[in-house]
C-alpha cells in the first residue's frame, strides 16, 4: 500500500493515503479489466456495488469515467459528436460521455483506451433519461444491461437521518423494501449467470458489516469537525477521505484508513489546529460537488475569513449508508440505496438535513451548486432554497456546467459569493 | 366543413377545453364528488367504478406563474408550473382527491412539492393527493408491485366514494371506457382517410374532452361524431410526437403553415384510447390484471422499457397512418425524449419519411407561425407535387 505518500502542507496525512487508494484501485481495475480482459462490471452510482465488492468482480461506475473525460478536457470533442449524430442541445450531457467514447469508436482518444465492453451495465431507473443512455450504451458495447426500477416513497418521515440506521423498514416503506429485495435477487441470479461466479452471502454480510463500521467512524468525523472551532479538516480533504471510503466501501482497508482519520482529526482539535487562521464565517456547499475545482472551496479564507465546513459527501456516508441488521443483509442492501437520491434531493429531506448540519455546524451561510443544461439535478433547488431561506440561512445560487470547466468564471464566481459573504452573511468581511 | 348536429358535437368538444373544468365544477355542484389527475396513465376505469368523476388537471398557459416559481426551477415542465400555479391560486380546491402517478420523474417530484408546500402552507387548502406508484419496467416482478399500487389505488376511491370497488364495478366501468376507446378508434379511422377534412385541432379536442367528461358523456360525443365527416383539401399528412400537447397552439401552428395532422404521438392525443384494456371479448379477466398490464404497457409514459419496443410502435404507426411527414416536438430543457431521436431519425430516413426536429419549444407559447414548419410544410407540399406529377 502507498500510504506512505508525503502529505501537502495543511492537507491531512489520511488525505494522500485516500489519494494513493484510488490510485491503486484504478491500477488494479486496469491491469484485470483492460489488460487481462477479466470480466467488470459498470454501474450507476447509486446502485448496489456491494454485491459486485462481495463477488469480487472489478466495477467502474459511469461517472468516474465521466468525470475522467472531464478533467481530461475531452467533453468538447464528445459534445461535437453528440451534436453529429442527433442528440440535441438540452440534453444532461454529464452522463452521456462515456456512451460518446463508444460510440465514438476511437479507442486512441478516450481515455485509458476506452472503456472495453463490460460483462454487463447496471443502472438504477431514478429519472426518465438513464435508461435511454444506459441501453444505447449496452447495445453499443454489445452487452446486456440490468435495469432496477425506483419505487417512489409514499410518504416523507421528517429527520430522516434519525430513522436511517436502525428504523429503515418504516422509513422506506415495507413494500417498498419488499420490492427492492426482488430486485436485488433477480440482479444476483442474473449477475452469476452472466459473470459465472457464486455471490458468498457470508462476505457480503461481514462487508455489509464493516460498511456499518465505517459510518460510525464517519459520523465521529463529523462530529469533532463540527464542534470545533476552527474548523480543522478542509472541505476538500473531508471528500478525499470519505469518498475513497465510500468507493471502496465492505473493505477492511476503509474502516483502517477512517480510523486514522479520525485519529488525525482528534489530534488536530486537541491542538487547536485550524485550516484558516482567521476564520469568522462557515459555510455549507450544496448540492452538486465542484469536483473540476475543489480549490474554489479554499477561496475565501484569506480573504474573508470564509470556511467551507460542510458538504454532502461530508457525512452521507453515516447518515445515509449506515443500515444496521441482523440476519439477512439484502433487505438491508436494499434499504441502503432506495431512496439516496430523495434524502439528498427532495426539497424537504434535503433541506432538513441540511438545516441540521447548519446548526450542528454553526453555518452563517450556503453556497448551492445548481448544474446547468440538467433538469433532473436542478429539481428540488428551487424549493429547499426557500426552506433555507425562511429558517434563517442564508443561500447562494451558482449555476455551473459539470462537464466543461472552460465554461467556469473563476473571476465572477468568486466576486459573486465574495459579494454574498460581505452583504448577506453574518459577520462578513 | 358540414354543419349540423355532428357539427355541434366537435363545437362541444373546443368549448370543453377552453372551460375545461366545467362539467366537473357541475358534477360537485350536484352534489358528486371529483378526483384530479395528472399524466395519461391514471386507470380512469378505478375512477368511474367507484361513481367518481375523473378530470385530468391542465395548466393555463396565460396564466403567471410566479407564485410556483418560488418552489418550480425554470427548467422544469411548463404544464407542471402552470398546474402548481393554478393549484396554489385555489383553482383546484374543489377537486376532493388528486391522484398522481408516479410515470415520470417530473409528476413523481410533482407529488413530493405539493406534499412540501402543504407541510409548510397549511394556510392553503390544498386537495388531498394520492401516489399511484406505477412502475414500467418489464419484469413480472414488478407487475406484481404495481397490481399490489393499483389495489390500494382502489381502496383509496372506495373510501373517497363511501361505497365497495369489487370486481363487477371495475368490469363494468373497463367495458365502459373501452366502448369509447373503440368510437375513438373509429373516429381516428375517419381522420385518417384520404380526402378527409378533421384536422389534427378537431381531433385534439376530441381526445382532450374524454380527459374532462364522463366516460358515458365522452361516449355520447363520440357516437354523434360518428356522421361528422368533413371533406378537406389534400394537404400533407403529419404526425406530431414528443412532448404533451395539453393545448391546441402547437396544431395550429402547424395546420395553418398547410398541413394536416392526422396522428398523434404524445400524451394527449390519441394514444389515450388507443388500446382497450383487457381481450374485449372476455368477461373473465381479472380486472386489476388488466388494468395493471395497460398501465404498464399501453398508455403514453417516457418510462416504458424496452425503448426498442415503443420505436417499433411508433414506425408502425407511422405506416398505418401513411404520414407524409413526422414533426418532433420538444420541450426547452428537454432531457429524456431527445435520447430516443437518433434511432428514430434513421428510422425514419430508411423509410423515406421526411422529419423536422423543434427544441426548445415552451407550454407557455401560442400559435405565431414557425419558420421551420413553415419551411418544412412547403418541402412536403413540393415532394407531393412531383410525386403527383410523376404518378
Amino acid at each position: 500500500m502507498a500510504d506512505a505518500t508525503p502529505a501537502r502542507s495543511g492537507e491531512l496525512a489520511a488525505t494522500a493515503a485516500a489519494k494513493a487508494r484510488q490510485k491503486a484501485w484504478f491500477a488494479d481495475f486496469r491491469r484485470r479489466a483492460l489488460e487481462e480482459d477479466e470480466p467488470y462490471v459498470i454501474a450507476a452510482a447509486v446502485s448496489p456495488h456491494e454485491i459486485f465488492h462481495a463477488m469480487d468482480v472489478p466495477l467502474v461506475t459511469n461517472t468516474w469515467y465521466s468525470s475522467i473525460i472531464s478533467a481530461k478536457r475531452l467533453s468538447p470533442h464528445y459534445f461535437d459528436l453528440m451534436d453529429r449524430l442527433g442528440y440535441h442541445h438540452d440534453l444532461p450531457r454529464y452522463l452521456s460521455l462515456p456512451l460518446m467514447t463508444t460510440l465514438d469508436g476511437d479507442p486512441e482518444r478516450a481515455p485509458y483506451g476506452g472503456l472495453p465492453r463490460p460483462a454487463l451495465i447496471l443502472d438504477r431507473l431514478r429519472g426518465d433519461y438513464a435508461q435511454r443512455i444506459t441501453q444505447q450504451w449496452a447495445d453499443a458495447f454489445g452487452c446486456p444491461a440490468f435495469f432496477l426500477d425506483a419505487p417512489a416513497q409514499t410518504r416523507l418521515i421528517p429527520d430522516w437521518w434519525a430513522h436511517a440506521q436502525h428504523d429503515w423498514e418504516a422509513l422506506y416503506e415495507s413494500h417498498r423494501l419488499d420490492f427492492q429485495v426482488e430486485q436485488i435477487e433477480a440482479l444476483i441470479a442474473f449477475a452469476e449467470a452472466t459473470l459465472g461466479r457464486r455471490l458468498d452471502r457470508t462476505v457480503l454480510e461481514e462487508q455489509m458489516h464493516l460498511i456499518n463500521r465505517a459510518g460510525e467512524l464517519v459520523a465521529e468525523a463529523r462530529d469533532l469537525i463540527a464542534a470545533a472551532r476552527p474548523c480543522p479538516v478542509a472541505l476538500p480533504d473531508q471528500l478525499s477521505n470519505v469518498m475513497a471510503a465510500t468507493w471502496n466501501r465492505g473493505s477492511a482497508w476503509s474502516v483502517e484508513h477512517l480510523t486514522r482519520y479520525v485519529a488525525e482529526i482528534r489530534g488536530r482539535v486537541r491542538t487547536g489546529t485550524g485550516i484558516c487562521g482567521n476564520e469568522r464565517v462557515r459555510l455549507l456547499w450544496l448540492n452538486t460537488g465542484l469536483w473540476f475545482n475543489t480549490g474554489f472551496y479554499r477561496a475565501f479564507e484569506e480573504s474573508h475569513g470564509a470556511v467551507f465546513v460542510w458538504s454532502m459527501y461530508s457525512n452521507y456516508l453515516s447518515d445515509g449508508y449506515r443500515k444496521y441488521f441482523s440476519g439477512d443483509p439484502l433487505r438491508a442492501l436494499a434499504a441502503r440505496s432506495l431512496s439516496m437520491n430523495e434524502q439528498l434531493h427532495l426539497p424537504p429531506w434535503m433541506a432538513g438535513w441540511i438545516l441540521e448540519q447548519a446548526r450542528d455546524f454553526g453555518a452563517d451561510g450556503a453556497v448551492m451548486l445548481t448544474p446547468l443544461g440538467d433538469r433532473l439535478s436542478a429539481s428540488g433547488t428551487r424549493a429547499c432554497i426557500e426552506t433555507l431561506e425562511r429558517a434563517g440561512l442564508p443561500v447562494l445560487e451558482l449555476h455551473a456546467s459539470m462537464v466543461d470547466a472552460r465554461l467556469w468564471d473563476e473571476e465572477a464566481m468568486r466576486a459573486r459569493v465574495g459579494r454574498f459573504i460581505d452583504t448577506r452573511v453574518r459577520g462578513g468581511a | 366543413m358540414s354543419v349540423g348536429a355532428d357539427g355541434e358535437a366537435i363545437a362541444a368538444c373546443h368549448h370543453l377545453i377552453s372551460d375545461p373544468e366545467a362539467p366537473a365544477l357541475r358534477h360537485k355542484q350536484a352534489g358528486g364528488r371529483v378526483v384530479g389527475y395528472l399524466g395519461g396513465t391514471v386507470p380512469v376505469e378505478a375512477i368511474t367504478a367507484a361513481g367518481l368523476f375523473p378530470m385530468r388537471l391542465r395548466g393555463q398557459p396565460g396564466l403567471a406563474t410566479e407564485a410556483a416559481d418560488r418552489y418550480m426551477e425554470p427548467v422544469r415542465e411548463g404544464y407542471l408550473r402552470s398546474i402548481l400555479a393554478r393549484l396554489l391560486a385555489g383553482h383546484f380546491d374543489f377537486l376532493d382527491l388528486v391522484v398522481m402517478p408516479r410515470s415520470s420523474e417530473g409528476l413523481l417530484q410533482f407529488y413530493h412539492l405539493v406534499e412540501h408546500i402543504r407541510a409548510e402552507r397549511p394556510d392553503l387548502d390544498l386537495p388531498p393527493f394520492h401516489l399511484f406508484d406505477l412502475l414500467q419496467t418489464p419484469f413480472d416482478y414488478t407487475a406484481r408491485y404495481v397490481r399490489a399500487r393499483l389495489a390500494e389505488l382502489v381502496d383509496c376511491l372506495a373510501a373517497l366514494a363511501g361505497r365497495a370497488v369489487g370486481e363487477a364495478a371495475l368490469r363494468h366501468a373497463i367495458a365502459r371506457h373501452n366502448t369509447a376507446r373503440k368510437l375513438f378508434g373509429a373516429f381516428t379511422e375517419r381522420r385518417r382517410e384520404r380526402g378527409s377534412g378533421i384536422s389534427g385541432v378537431d381531433a385534439l379536442a376530441v381526445a382532450a374532452a374524454g380527459q374532462l367528461c364522463e366516460v358515458d358523456t365522452f361516449t355520447d360525443l363520440l357516437g354523434r361524431l360518428q356522421d361528422w365527416r368533413p371533406e378537406g383539401p389534400p394537404l400533407p399528412r403529419l404526425m406530431v410526437k414528443g412532448m404533451p400537447q395539453e393545448n391546441p397552439a402547437f396544431y395550429r401552428a402547424v395546420e395553418r403553415a398547410g398541413a394536416r395532422i392526422v396522428a398523434d404521438d404524445h400524451d394527449w392525443g390519441e394514444r389515450l384510447y388507443d388500446h382497450l384494456v383487457g381481450r374485449d371479448s372476455s368477461q373473465n379477466d381479472d380486472p386489476l390484471d388488466a388494468l395493471t398490464t395497460h398501465c404498464q404497457h399501453h398508455l403514453p409514459g417516457p418510462r416504458v422499457l424496452p425503448q426498442a419496443a415503443d420505436d417499433a410502435r411508433f414506425i408502425a404507426m407511422v405506416e398505418t397512418a401513411a404520414v407524409d411527414g413526422v414533426i418532433f416536438c420538444l420541450e426547452a430543457h428537454d432531457d429524456t425524449l431527445g435520447w430516443d431521436y437518433p434511432a428514430q431519425r434513421r428510422m425514419l430516413s430508411e423509410r423515406g419519411v421526411p422529419h423536422l426536429l423543434i427544441t426548445g419549444r415552451s407550454f407557455f407559447d401560442d400559435d405565431r407561425p414557425l419558420d421551420a414548419v413553415d419551411r418544412f410544410v412547403a418541402g412536403l407540399r413540393g415532394h407531393a407535387a412531383v410525386e403527383a406529377g410523376r404518378g
